[in-house]
């Protein structure tokens, strides 16, 4: 039987995968969006189980909305990283360090 | 008129310094608005003066609007004797800047009149706030038209001074404003005479007389506040040296004895040995500090924190007569002693900067060590420089002699040794002063510049005016002695009635 | 009266605003001969006020001309006290300041700045007059200072000449150390009475319990303010060790040495403990003290003046003896002999030093004795003046020096204390000292040949610096008969000191056959021989004389003391500016802090590396950590 908690040990797995693929990932700029498209697919995980197990429609709404977003925003990014890209010809983060103080 | 003057006393220049900026840049225009605006102040000042009714020790002239009822804060203005003769030095003072400036070519002029213009209403809006966040507000505003002058027309290396000018008052100030709101926050009331009527506990009223003075004795400044002074004096331009000694140190002592003594006094008297220990340090030790500078700013700046440090023992050995001989009228004249130091002070120092100014307009130079023999060149601006130099180590006949006179009467009933330190500055003082002069004005000319340097017209009459009023000062202490008694008689009973 | 009173200051003020602010249009003889008439009217209104005193019955004139300072509590007033005493002080001041402008006009009249000269003196006789008529200790100190102030105008008025400005600076700055000492003398006198009034505080004096006062290093209250006032008397006087600016103010023009350094400010000491003598006799330490260090002045002061070769300083070390004199007096409470000594020596020193420069004038401006000699029969007006004063000076007898030095030595010798006779032994064998250096100085500059040079061109320089000198060569020959004045003269509020005096003509052989008549003749072979007929005493060539010549010298090392601690002063202050001041307040704290919190923050910087998966890191490490401590509590 395939209760609530197995699909929350999921999505927090999933969530502790792209966590660990920001911290760990130290290569290409583009697997930091992915992992943060993972973060969020995680979290609507959690959404949809609460939802489904509260018979409440709206987190399911929801989902919907931070899909939207999430494809706007990804879609942002990736354009950013193109003019990034355009100007320095490499993704790589150990060059992208102009916040250090 | 009379209901609304020191509203007009205050908003006059600072308006007028505004409209300024939006002058024309001719100059001479400039200076006829400036000299006249600073004029009229100055007759207002006068008017304020003949009005005002020295017999009693109330403020007179109260202008009290609601501001922002909300919090308390009051648009309290009014004014006693000891903010008579404050507001008199000042628009003296600014008047004599006012006709200095003239003789000067400078960038931005219109700008740099502004500013002590500004200055000019800032400081009478000190002197006679009521309303302790009113008094806050002057107080801190000041900073500003100071910080632009200094940093704008200033020396080589103006911006570390006007900085550290800034950061170091500023952070004084935060000290004040805080005590004001935890006074406020027990009283409802930011009306300075129900701080008078507040009661604090003593280690309340340690913590904020604490607070408070070290935000005065940093605008004094008192030992070991004093650095800013000799930088921000060497820095600023000559005016600027002017105002900041004449007028700026004066905030400070106004503020203690409007703001600190009489209402914190059993706080005072429990920690006032630390401070007349350091009033005796500024006296001898900043005197010695003077003798070997060999800049002369430099030099008159320490001799002025040596002078202020007369005021401040005058404030702060009156808990120990009170403790000695209990009765009012020593506490009074020792009082009455830093008031006339403070106001003599201001006359000197005005006109020993002026001189300054007057030897780097010529010669470009500031160094005791490249001048000398100024007296075959400059006779008669010469012996101002020894008038005033003579001034500045007390000699009788002058105004300083009877502030330090009466301080050093003070400090003996207090303490015989207090009266030994203090009256070493006959010693010290006049070392300093006259060592320069011998090194300056006496000798052998250095220079090779052969024309005619001597006093203008504008400084002939800028000097001697001061010097008149040195000598009137000296000659005949009594009035300004007996115009201020009242007002003193009154805030020393402020101070008894709390001990 | 007080119109009268307040006129003499009124018109020396007026001459000195006058003349000092006056256009160069007005021409230098006719500045003089308007400041000297004003000083000349200033003093008929003191002689006139002199009459009035002593053909009243001991009347006092006390008023206040206006209030100084006049609040609850405090009381100043600038005003006068006209008694016998300052009134003869009065006219002896305003007399010497007469002959001197007299004088002056012709000795200063190629001076550039002879107008200057001219405001300054009558300043200087405004300041002295204001000191005399004092009626309380406030305007004592401002006329004190005043002349203080004047002097050192003065003796800086060839600023050019670096000595000068040297001399100048170091005279302020010893009668500041005094002035200090004296200003806390006399607020200690004011916390007794709360007063300044000479009137007030002497009435008060005899409620005043002196054993319930405090102490201050062994001495009661009196005794140590006194002591303080004294050592304020002790630099204007120049006594040991405050002396040593007085032969340096010789640097100024010479009717000054005559007028400030000889005959009025330096006396202004020796007055102020006359006008405080209730207050003096009170003391026990102090006024042995007095009588120590008058002594010690008057000997030792006088053995420098035998081997100066300036002529002015050795006048001006003989002053410095003649005034320790004076204030051995004032040691036995004796203030009216010394007052009378005052008195005399104010004619003859001023005699001597117009003299003085008289001489200086006519070798055109040589001061060095070596390069005199001979001048009797060049300058004889001169010669004569100055053998009257020299006469004086050792007190020959019928002189008004014999008078006065004798009444000195005769009290002395009357006091029969231990400490009163040593001072009376060394006040001796000083006469002794002074007949030598004066008939040395007498016979090295008149006597002899000439040794600069060309003889011929030596002449008297002109009748109007003359006049001053015979005038005052009168008044030192016959002041001295007035002794019964001064042993007469009553103090304000202390009375008539009792003096042993029976008559002139028993006082007079009583006085010749005195020791002192036996140093004068010692004195006289000892400088004949050594400097009159060139011969060498064997006995001075033994080693220990030699030594203590040596030792006379040095003049004690005192100038060099005070160099000394200049030097300190100015060494500790440029210490003190560079480890204190810029060392710890400035670099420590006020530059200090500032860069301490820059280095803090330096330190913090390293935290933000600027890689997106640190902050991740540590946001997700803050947040377990965060969520962590609220589990642990919650469970």
């Amino acid at each position: 039987m395939i209760t609530m908690s197995h699909y929350l040990v999921f999505s927090a797995l999933l969530f502790c995968i792209s966590v660990a693929g920001i911290f760990i990932n130290r290569k290409n700029i583009l697997l930091l969006l992915m992992s943060i498209e993972l973060m969020l697919l995680a979290v609507n995980t959690n959404f949809i189980v609460f939802s489904h197990y509260s018979n409440d429609i709206t987190g399911q709404v929801f989902v919907f909305f931070i899909l939207a977003v999430a494809a706007a925003e990804s879609a942002i990014g990736l354009a950013i990283i193109v003019s990034l890209f355009r100007i320095r010809n490499s993704l790589e983060i150990n060059l992208i360090n102009n916040l250090k103080g | 008129m009379i209901a609304n003057i020191l509203s007009s006393l205050i908003w006059l220049p600072i308006i007028s310094g505004f409209l300024i900026l939006f002058c024309s840049k001719k100059v001479s225009y400039l200076n006829i608005y400036n000299i006249f605006i600073n004029f009229i102040v100055f007759l207002l000042s006068i008017f304020l003066l003949i009005n005002f009714n020295e017999s009693s020790p109330e403020f007179q002239f109260v202008e009290n609007i609601h501001w922002i009822p909300s919090l308390n804060i009051f648009y309290y203005l009014g004014v006693d004797a000891i903010s008579v003769l404050l507001i008199l030095l000042n628009t003296i003072i600014f008047l004599i800047v006012s006709i200095y400036n003239s003789t000067l070519s400078l960038k931005k002029t219109n700008h740099y009149y502004a500013s002590f213009l500004i200055a000019n209403g800032l400081t009478i809006g000190v002197f006679c706030a009521l309303d302790a966040i009113l008094f806050y507000i002057f107080f801190e505003a000041l900073l500003i038209p100071m910080f632009l002058i200094i940093g704008i027309w200033g020396g080589a290396n103006r911006i570390y001074a006007s900085i550290k000018f800034f950061i170091y008052t500023f952070l004084g100030s935060i000290l004040l404003l805080i005590s004001f709101l935890y006074i406020n926050s027990s009283i409802s009331s930011f009306n300075v005479n129900s701080f008078y009527g507040a009661n604090f506990s003593l280690i309340e009223q340690e913590w904020l007389f604490m607070a408070m003075a070290i935000a005065f004795a940093i605008k004094i400044p008192m030992f070991p506040f004093h650095t800013w002074l000799p930088d921000a004096h060497v820095e600023a331009p000559t005016s600027g040296s002017v105002v900041l000694a004449a007028i700026l140190l004066k905030v400070g002592a106004y503020g203690f004895i409007r703001y600190v003594l009489p209402v914190v006094p059993l706080g005072a008297m429990s920690i006032d040995i630390y401070f007349i220990v350091l009033s005796l340090i500024a006296i001898v030790y900043v005197g010695i500090v003077a003798i070997s500078q060999n800049d002369m700013k430099k030099l008159i700046a320490y001799s002025s924190i040596s002078h202020m440090g007369f005021v401040t023992l005058g404030f702060f050995i009156i808990f120990q007569l009170f403790d000695n001989t209990s009765s009012a009228k020593d506490l009074v004249i020792s009082l009455s002693g830093s008031m006339y130091q403070i106001i003599s002070h201001g006359f000197v120092s005005a006109a020993l900067f002026i001189c300054v100014g007057s030897i780097y307009d010529r010669y470009k130079t500031k160094k005791i060590s490249d001048l000398s023999g100024l007296l075959n060149q400059m006779p008669i601006y010469s012996w101002f420089f020894v008038f005033f130099a003579l001034a500045n180590c007390g000699l009788p006949g002058t105004s300083s002699f009877v502030g330090e006179l009466l301080i050093i009467m003070s400090a003996f009933k207090a303490n015989f040794i207090y009266a030994f330190l203090a009256s070493g500055t006959l010693i010290i003082s006049a070392v300093y002063s006259l060592w320069l002069v011998k090194r300056v004005i006496y000798g052998e000319i250095k220079t090779d510049l052969k024309e005619n340097l001597d006093a203008n017209f504008v400084e002939r009459f800028i000097l001697f005016s001061l010097a008149l009023i040195v000598i009137i000062l000296g000659v005949y202490p009594d009035y300004m002695m007996s115009f201020m008694n009242i007002t003193l008689q009154h805030i020393t009973e402020n101070i008894i009635i709390k001990l | 009266m007080e119109s009268i009173l307040l006129l003499i200051p009124i018109l020396l003020l007026a001459s000195s605003i006058i003349i000092g602010l006056s256009s160069d249009s007005l021409n230098k003889f006719y500045s003089g001969v308007i400041s000297t008439s004003l000083v000349f009217s200033s003093l008929i209104l003191s002689i006139i006020v002199l009459i009035k005193i002593y053909s009243s019955n001991d009347e006092i004139y006390y008023d206040n001309f206006y209030d100084w300072i006049s609040i609850n509590g405090l009381n100043i007033g600038i005003g006068y006290l006209i008694d016998k005493f300052s009134s003869i002080m009065l006219v002896v001041v305003l007399f010497i300041s007469f002959v001197v402008h007299v004088y002056s006009i012709g000795y200063m009249k190629h001076e550039e700045d002879f107008k200057r000269f001219f405001s300054y003196i009558a300043l200087f006789t405004f300041s002295m007059i204001l000191l005399v008529m004092s009626n309380n200790l406030i305007q004592l100190f401002i006329g004190w200072e005043g002349v203080g102030l004047v002097s050192y105008l003065l003796i800086g008025f060839f600023y050019k000449k670096s000595s000068a400005i040297k001399a100048n600076l170091k005279a302020f700055l010893i009668n500041r150390i005094g002035d200090m000492f004296f200003i806390l003398g006399i607020v200690m006198i004011y916390s007794l009475f709360d007063s300044f009034d000479y009137r007030t505080m002497f009435l008060n004096l005899d409620s005043v319990n002196l054993s319930n006062l405090e102490t201050y290093f062994g001495l009661n209250y009196i005794d140590f303010a006194c002591l303080l006032l004294f050592i304020g008397a002790m630099a204007k006087s120049a006594q040991i060790p405050l002396h040593v600016w007085l032969p340096d103010s010789m640097e100024g023009p010479t009717p000054i040495s005559a007028l400030i350094h000889a005959a009025t400010m330096v006396t202004a000491g020796i007055f102020m403990v006359g006008r405080l003598a209730p207050f003096y006799e009170l003391t026990e330490f102090t006024t042995d003290f007095i009588l120590i260090i008058g002594a010690s002045t008057a000997l030792f002061m006088g053995l420098i003046a035998i081997f100066e070769n300036d002529i002015k300083k050795v006048i001006a070390y003989s002053t410095i003896s003649q005034l320790g004199y004076m204030v051995s007096a004032l040691g036995i409470n004796a203030y009216t002999v010394s007052f009378f000594h005052l008195f005399t020596h104010a004619f003859f020193k001023a005699l001597l030093f117009l003299c003085a420069g008289s001489v200086i004038m006519s070798l055109h401006h040589n001061q060095d004795i070596r390069k005199m000699g001979g001048l009797k029969s060049k300058l004889p007006v001169t010669y004569a003046c100055f053998l009257i004063g020299t006469l004086c000076i050792i007190g020959f007898p019928l002189t008004s020096g014999f008078f006065s030095k004798d009444l000195i030595l005769e009290v002395m010798l009357y006091e029969e204390t231990t400490i009163s006779f040593i001072a009376y032994i060394m006040l001796l064998i000083g006469a002794l000292v002074t007949t030598i250096y004066s008939l040395r100085l007498m016979f090295i500059v008149f006597y002899g040949k000439y040794r600069g040079g060309d003889v011929e061109e030596i002449s008297e320089q002109s009748n109007i610096i003359l006049i001053p000198l015979i005038l005052l060569a009168v008044l030192s020959l016959t002041s001295g008969y007035i002794i019964k004045v001064f042993v007469d003269l009553p103090i304000f509020m202390y009375g008539i000191k009792d003096i042993h005096y029976d008559g002139m003509v028993t006082y007079i052989e009583h006085g010749i056959l005195s020791p002192a008549t036996l140093t004068l003749v010692l004195g006289f072979f000892i400088a004949k021989k050594l400097y009159k007929d060139n011969k060498e005493f064997l006995f001075l060539e033994n080693n220990f004389l030699v030594e203590i010549k040596k030792v006379i010298k040095t003049k004690y090392k005192f100038d060099e003391l005070f160099l000394y601690s200049s030097d300190v002063l100015k060494k500790t202050s440029i210490f003190v500016t560079h480890k204190l001041d810029i060392g710890i307040i400035e670099n420590v704290f006020v530059n200090g802090v500032p860069k301490k919190i820059n280095s803090f923050s330096k330190i913090l910087k390293k935290t933000s590396s600027g890689y997106l998966y640190h902050y991740a890191f540590s946001i997700v490490f803050s947040l377990v950590v965060i969520f962590g401590i609220i589990l642990v509590r919650v469970l």
